[in-house]
C-alpha cells in the first residue's frame, strides 16, 4: 500500500498537474493568438472577396487578368494554408452561383494562383481528411487536369476516398461511366445519391449502358439505373422496371415504386394490385401513393372495396387519400356510409388549408 | 474493541475508495480515447456526403419537430417564428399546447391566423384527451400544426400527443424555448440517412442561452453566462456532451439523448410505447426502453451523437430552481435504473447489460452515496484520531487533478473545433470555474442527488415544478 501511494505521489500526481497546466496554457495562448490574428485575417478575406467579385464579373482580357492576379498575389499571404483554403472556399462558393465564361474565370484564377498544386498536394498527403478536401476542391471547381491524379484513388481501400474519387472522376470526365461499372455490390446509398447529384449538376448525357444496368445483378447498379431513368424520363425499359417489383430488397423495391409513379408507368397497375396483399406496411403505403397517380377504374374499385375492410388506420388513411385523388365524388359516397371514413376525408381535405 | 473494529472498517473503506477511484479514472481514460475517435470519425464523415447534396436529393427524410408548451405565452410567438426559420426541405412544426392556463393558445391563434381543423387523430400512444388541432390559413405558416390538449402534468404526455399527430418518419423533440441552429434538422437527420445500420435516435450538443444576445427568438451572439449556476452548468455541459456522450456514441452505448434536443425514429418510439408520462427523466427512460425493444426484437441499431452544439437553452439560475431540477434528474436516474433492473447483466441485452447500465449504476448512481459515506468516514476518523492525512491528501489530489485534466481537455477540444466563446477572458473564466467547481458546485449536486434518491425511496409524489423563464422580449446584452 505504501509503495502504491508513493507511486501516485511521485509520478501520477505530477503527471496530471503538468497535463492540466500545460493544456490550460495551450488553450489560452491559442485563443490569444487567434484573436490577435483575426483582424488581419478578416482584412485578407475582405480583400479576396472584392478581388474575386471584381475579376469574375468584369471579364478582363487575358493580360489584364494575369496582371491583376499577380498584383493580388503580392498583397496576400498566399504561402499560408489558411489563406489558400479561404480562397478556394470562396471560389467554390462563387462558382456554384455562376455560369458560362464568368465561371471559367474562377478556374483561371485557381490555376494562376497555383492553388491547383495545393489541392493536388492535399490529395497526396498521408492524412485522409486532407485527401477528402483535395478531391472536393477538384470536383467543385471542375478542374479537369486533376483527373490523372484522381484515377490513382478510384480503387483506394478507404471507402470514403474511393467513393469521393469516383464521383469526382464522373463529374470531371462529364460522363465516363467506368466509375459506375465498378460500383461494389454493397455500394452505399450515399454513393448513389452522389452520382445522382452529379447528373443534376453537370448536365451529363444519359449513360449509354443504361439498358444493361437495369438487368444488372448488382443491387447498387439496379438502384442507380432506376433513379437515372427517372431523371432522364427514360421509359424504354418500362417492362424491366416493373419486373423489379418482385425484387426482394425492400429499399430497391421502394425506389421502383417511386419510379413507376414518376415515369407514369400505368402498365404497372395490375401487377401492383396483385402484389399489394403480400407486401410490408411501408411498401403498401408507397404502392398506394403510386396508384393514386397511375390508377384507373381497377384501382378505384380496389380502393372502394378495401377501405371498409382495412384495419390498419395509416393504410386506410392513405387509401382514402389515394381515392380522393382518383374519384372524390365516389369517396364522398363512401364517407356517407361510415363515420370513420368521413373523418379521414375531412382530415385529408382540411389539412391542405 | 470498538475502536479496533472502527479502525478496520475505516481502513476497508479507504481501500474500497482507492480501488473505486482507480476504476473510475481508468474508465474515464478509456472514454476519453473513445471520445477522440468519435470526433475524428465525425469530422471524416462530414466529407463523405456534403450536406447540400443531401438537401438536393430525393432521399431526404421528412422530420416533424415536436415542441410542448405549457404557459409559454411570454415567448411563444418568438419561439415559433424561430422554429419556422429552420432550413430543411421537408419538415413540420408541431406545438403542443399542454393545457396552458395563460394566453399561449390565444396568442398563437392571433399571430399565425389559425383555424381549428378536422384532424384524424390516432392515439398510437395513450395521452390525455386532445381538444383539437389548428392550422394556419396563411400559406406562409403551412408547416405549423398546433395540438391543443388537456394538461397531462408531464412533458412526456405532451410530447406523445405531438408524436401521435406527426406525419413524418422522424421527429425532433425539443423544448419550445430552445433556440436551434438553422441547420439543426439536417445535421441530426443526416445519420439516419447515411448509416447502413438503422439509427433510432440522434442527439447533439446543447449550450446555455442565459447570457447570450437573443432577439425575437433568434440567437445573435453567444456569451459565457454571467450568473454562477449557469456558469457551472455550462462547464458541465461542455464536459458531458463533448466528452462523455461522444465516447458512448462511439461504442453505441448512449443511454441518454437530451429532452432539449433529440431526433428519433418514430416507428421505434411508438413500438417501444413512447415517452413514459410518470417518468421524471423521460428522455433517459425512453432511450433505455428503445434499446430494450431493439434487443428484444433482435434488431441491429445505432444511437448517434453529434459533437456540434446545435441548441441553446435557458438553465436554472437560482439555487431553488436548480435544486428542483437536479433532484428530479436524480429521481429520474434511479427510477429508470430500477424500472429496467432486469436488463442488468442479462446476456440478451449485450453491452447495454454489461457496460452501459453497470456504468450508470456505479459511476452515476453510486458516486453521491460513496461521497456521502466518505464524509461520515472522514468525520469519524477525525473524531477518533484515526485519520491518515497523507493518504487523504494524495487520493483527493489524484481525483481532483484527474477531473481537472479531463475538464480542460473537453474545453480545449471545444475551442479547437468550434470556438464557442467570445474571447480569451471567457475561456479563463471557464477554467477558473473548473478549478473551483469541486468545492463550490459539486457538493450542491451531490446534495440534490441524495435528496432525489431519498424522495424516490420514500415514494413522495413526483412533480415537474415550474421553470421560471425570463423571456426574450428584451435583448440580453453582455
Amino acid at each position: 500500500m505504501e509503495h502504491f501511494i508513493g507511486n501516485i505521489k511521485h509520478f501520477v500526481l505530477p503527471f496530471f498537474l503538468v497535463v492540466s497546466l500545460s493544456l490550460t496554457i495551450i488553450l489560452i495562448l491559442n485563443r490569444i493568438l487567434y484573436q490577435y490574428r483575426l483582424p488581419y485575417k478578416h482584412r485578407i478575406i475582405r480583400k479576396s472577396e472584392i478581388f474575386l467579385t471584381e475579376i469574375t464579373l468584369s471579364r478582363p482580357d487575358k493580360n489584364t487578368l494575369k496582371y491583376k492576379i499577380a498584383k493580388f498575389k503580392s498583397e496576400i499571404p498566399i504561402h499560408k494554408s489558411w489563406c489558400k483554403d479561404m480562397l478556394i472556399e470562396d471560389m467554390i462558393r462563387m462558382k456554384s452561383n455562376l455560369k458560362g465564361r464568368t465561371a471559367k474565370n474562377i478556374l483561371i484564377i485557381y490555376k494562376e494562383l497555383n492553388l491547383n498544386h495545393y489541392s493536388a498536394s492535399l490529395i497526396r498527403d498521408f492524412r485522409k481528411y486532407k485527401k477528402y478536401k483535395g478531391i472536393y476542391h477538384f470536383q467543385s471547381l471542375g478542374y479537369r487536369p486533376g483527373i490523372s491524379i484522381l484515377k490513382q484513388y478510384m480503387l483506394h481501400p478507404d471507402k470514403i476516398i474511393q467513393s469521393n474519387a469516383n464521383i469526382a472522376y464522373l463529374a470531371l470526365s462529364k460522363g465516363d461511366w467506368q466509375a459506375v461499372d465498378k460500383l461494389p455490390v454493397k455500394a452505399s446509398i450515399i454513393t448513389t445519391i452522389k452520382v445522382m447529384d452529379v447528373l443534376h449538376t453537370e448536365n451529363i448525357p444519359i449513360p449509354p449502358d443504361i439498358d444493361l444496368w437495369i438487368v444488372s445483378k448488382n443491387k447498387a447498379i439496379l438502384k442507380l439505373a432506376v433513379m437515372t431513368m427517372v431523371y432522364y424520363n427514360y421509359r424504354n425499359k418500362a417492362a424491366e422496371i416493373i419486373k423489379l417489383l418482385h425484387h426482394k430488397h425492400l429499399g430497391l423495391k421502394t425506389d421502383v415504386i417511386m419510379a413507376i409513379r414518376e415515369l407514369y408507368l400505368d402498365e404497372a397497375e395490375q401487377e401492383m394490385l396483385e402484389l399489394f396483399y403480400g407486401e410490408t406496411f411501408k411498401i403498401k403505403l408507397e404502392m398506394l401513393k403510386t396508384l393514386a397517380v397511375i390508377g384507373s377504374e381497377k384501382t378505384i374499385y380496389f380502393l372502394k372495396t378495401e377501405i371498409f375492410k382495412q384495419e390498419v388506420k395509416d393504410l386506410k388513411l392513405q387509401m382514402v387519400s389515394s381515392l380522393n385523388d382518383l374519384d372524390p365524388v365516389g369517396l364522398d359516397a363512401l364517407g356517407a356510409q361510415e363515420a370513420d371514413t368521413q373523418k379521414m376525408i375531412n382530415h385529408i381535405r382540411k389539412l391542405q388549408l | 474493541m470498538i475502536r479496533d473494529f472502527l479502525y478496520h472498517l475505516i481502513r476497508a473503506y479507504d481501500i474500497f475508495v482507492a480501488g473505486f477511484s482507480i476504476a473510475y479514472i481508468l474508465f474515464y481514460v478509456f472514454l476519453s480515447i473513445l471520445s477522440y475517435l468519435a470526433i475524428v470519425k465525425h469530422i471524416k464523415y462530414m466529407r463523405y456526403l456534403e450536406e447540400d447534396i443531401l438537401i438536393r436529393s430525393n432521399h431526404i427524410l421528412g422530420v416533424s419537430i415536436v415542441a410542448p408548451a405549457f404557459n409559454e405565452g411570454v415567448n411563444i410567438v418568438y419561439n415559433v417564428k424561430s422554429l419556422l426559420s429552420l432550413t430543411y426541405p421537408k419538415f413540420e412544426i408541431i406545438i403542443v399546447n399542454d393545457g396552458s392556463t395563460d394566453d399561449t393558445l390565444e396568442k398563437l391563434i392571433a399571430e399565425f391566423d389559425l383555424v381549428k381543423i378536422d384532424f384524424y387523430y390516432q392515439e398510437k400512444i395513450v395521452t390525455q384527451p386532445v381538444r383539437g388541432h389548428y392550422k394556419s390559413k396563411n400559406p406562409v405558416y403551412s408547416k405549423l400544426l398546433i395540438v391543443d390538449k388537456v394538461n397531462g402534468k408531464s412533458k412526456a404526455d405532451a410530447s406523445n400527443a405531438g408524436i401521435n399527430s406527426s406525419q413524418y418518419p422522424l421527429f425532433l423533440c425539443t423544448d419550445v424555448d430552445c433556440i436551434l441552429k438553422r441547420d439543426t434538422i439536417l445535421k441530426l437527420a443526416k445519420p439516419f440517412m447515411e448509416s447502413k445500420t438503422r439509427v433510432i435516435a440522434c442527439g447533439a450538443g446543447i449550450r446555455i442561452s442565459n447570457s447570450c444576445e437573443i432577439k425575437e427568438g433568434f440567437l445573435f451572439k453567444v456569451h459565457y453566462p454571467k450568473e454562477w449556476y449557469p456558469r457551472f452548468q455550462e462547464l458541465e455541459y461542455v464536459r458531458s456532451f463533448l466528452f462523455g456522450r461522444m465516447a458512448w456514441s462511439q461504442i453505441n452505448g448512449l443511454l441518454l439523448v437530451s429532452g432539449g434536443l433529440g431526433m428519433f425514429d418514430k416507428e421505434i418510439v411508438i413500438k417501444a410505447g413512447g415517452y413514459w408520462h410518470q417518468s421524471l427523466g423521460e428522455d433517459m427512460e425512453l432511450i433505455t426502453r428503445m434499446r430494450r425493444y431493439m434487443h428484444d426484437t433482435n434488431k441491429k441499431f445505432l444511437i448517434k451523437y453529434i459533437p456540434e452544439s446545435l441548441c441553446w437553452t435557458e438553465v436554472p439560475s437560482t439555487r431553488e430552481i436548480f435544486l428542483r431540477q437536479r433532484i428530479r434528474w436524480a429521481r429520474g436516474l434511479i427510477q429508470t435504473l430500477y424500472l429496467h433492473r432486469k436488463m442488468f447483466l442479462n446476456p440478451k441485452y449485450g453491452r447495454t447489460a454489461f457496460v452501459v447500465l453497470p456504468f450508470f449504476f456505479s459511476f452515476e448512481f453510486l458516486v453521491p452515496i460513496i461521497e456521502f459515506i466518505g464524509i461520515i468516514t472522514l468525520v469519524s476518523s477525525f473524531i477518533f484520531g484515526m485519520i491518515d492525512f497523507q493518504y487523504l491528501l494524495i487520493i483527493s489530489l489524484l481525483v481532483y487533478l484527474f477531473y481537472l485534466s479531463i475538464t480542460i481537455i473537453s474545453i480545449l477540444i471545444d475551442e479547437i473545433l468550434y470556438k464557442s466563446y467570445a474571447n480569451y477572458k471567457e475561456l479563463l473564466t471557464l477554467v477558473g470555474m473548473a478549478i473551483i467547481e469541486p468545492f463550490v458546485y459539486h457538493p450542491i449536486t451531490v446534495y440534490a442527488s441524495l435528496k432525489g434518491y431519498w424522495l424516490f425511496f420514500r415514494k413522495k409524489e413526483q412533480s415537474w415544478g415550474v421553470m421560471v423563464r425570463k423571456g426574450f422580449d428584451q435583448p440580453k446584452k453582455k
